[in-house]
């Protein structure tokens, strides 16, 4: 069989397996850093994998298709019932989103701040967050994703951190946004041990 | 074989690798992803040319980046477990007590705005730091991973380094210092 290609189809060709052969050297050594590659489309491989955790866990969900966003109600333990939660797509980042239903009263944004600095201080990989423009409360994480895909057990993780991080502390923020309580009354005394402390 | 059956193997055959960039950590145990971290970590601050110590108990590289504004140099650790990698600034001032809340609202109105790195205080003593992780539950990650925590956790302080020390050692007003900084693009 003969195969006769033009030159500008063969220089396409030979830059396509240059490539491929650079993309499987990647694969194999440990550590070290990846070659750079042209930039892909990673959207389609993240909608798998947060499609395939929020499946795993029983979430109800929909998808964006033109913002890339997933959205599902959550139910939460604790003072806030419930919240919504918005996963973002992007090339670089998976964000997680996880809004609980009530607002910080203006005078009492002060003290929200202090209550989630507190919190803050004691949790890794999410955090509590407040717009202090309107008093929004959000809990939210992210997956950095520059050489690496995250995996099912990665987005379940981080699913699972943001909520819990307003079920846990649903009591304390509810005192605060919604009866103005000091965050030293409003937080449970806790046992936790100062991890971030050098 | 057609070359148009050979490219869209071609092409299917990068999408597959590209997905497929990550390394599992697979059945490793605690000691082999430990020991995967830290040769990430060794090789990851020897090629940027860092100069840092490491300690095995708890594991975790420290090093110290001078600062680009009035904050002193800061500290910076990288501490491993076998399901974690977190990088942490420490800047060495810490928030007067009367100035705490402030520091609060400061550093609310920041994270607001900060989607990679966060800061932190720990009210109580008013140490300040910045910090980034990573969870490794099912895949390593790689350089660029690190690179962005440790570049994003340095780039919030001098960002923020000139208006975290006004507030934190001069009790000037968060929102109006926080709305004078100038932000990257």
């Amino acid at each position: 069989m003969h195969l006769s290609l033009s030159p500008a189809v063969s220089i396409i060709l030979a830059l396509i397996l240059a490539f491929t052969a650079s993309a499987v050297i990647s694969l194999a050594p440990e550590g070290l850093p990846m070659p750079e590659q042209p930039a892909a489309d990673r959207i389609p491989a993240l909608r798998a994998v947060v499609e395939q955790a929020l499946t795993e866990d029983g979430y109800r969900f929909s998808y964006d298709e033109e913002n890339n966003s997933f959205y599902l109600d959550v139910q939460l333990e604790g003072a806030l019932s419930s919240a919504y939660m918005y996963i973002d797509l992007y090339q670089d980042m998976v964000a997680f989103y996880c809004y609980p239903t009530i607002s910080v009263r203006a005078e009492y944004r002060d003290s929200m701040a202090e209550l989630q600095t507190r919190i803050n201080w004691d949790h890794s990989f999410a955090q509590l967050q407040m717009d202090y423009q309107d008093g929004r409360l959000l809990a939210y994480s992210r997956i950095i994703v520059e050489g690496v895909l995250p995996g099912v057990p990665e987005v379940g993780a981080q699913l699972f951190f943001t909520q819990n991080l307003l079920s846990s502390y649903g009591d304390a923020l509810a005192k605060v946004a919604l009866l103005g309580m000091s965050p030293s009354e409003a937080l449970p005394v806790t046992t936790l041990s100062p991890a971030r402390s050098l | 074989m057609t070359l148009r059956r050979l490219l869209p193997l071609c092409l299917a055959l990068v999408m597959l690798c590209g997905a497929a960039l990550a390394q599992p950590v697979g059945n490793d145990t605690e000691e082999a992803r430990i020991a995967h971290l830290t040769a990430l970590v060794d090789h990851y601050l020897t090629t940027q040319g860092y100069r840092f110590s490491y300690r095995e108990n708890p594991h975790s590289f420290t090093f110290e980046v001078p600062a680009d504004n009035t904050l002193p140099p800061s500290s910076v650790t990288i501490n491993l477990s076998a399901d974690l990698l977190m990088v942490s600034a420490f800047p060495s001032i810490f928030a007067a007590e009367e100035n705490r809340v402030k520091m609060a609202k400061l550093i609310t109105l920041i994270n607001w705005d900060s989607s990679w790195a966060h800061l932190y205080m720990d009210m109580d003593t008013g140490q300040i730091i910045s910090s980034a992780d990573i969870l490794t539950l099912s895949v390593y990650p790689g350089e660029e991973e690190l690179h962005i925590c440790v570049g994003m956790v340095g780039l919030l302080l001098e960002t923020y380094g000139n208006a975290i020390v006004r507030v934190a050692l001069l009790g000037e007003d968060p929102q109006a210092i926080f709305d004078a900084v100038p932000r990257p693009e």
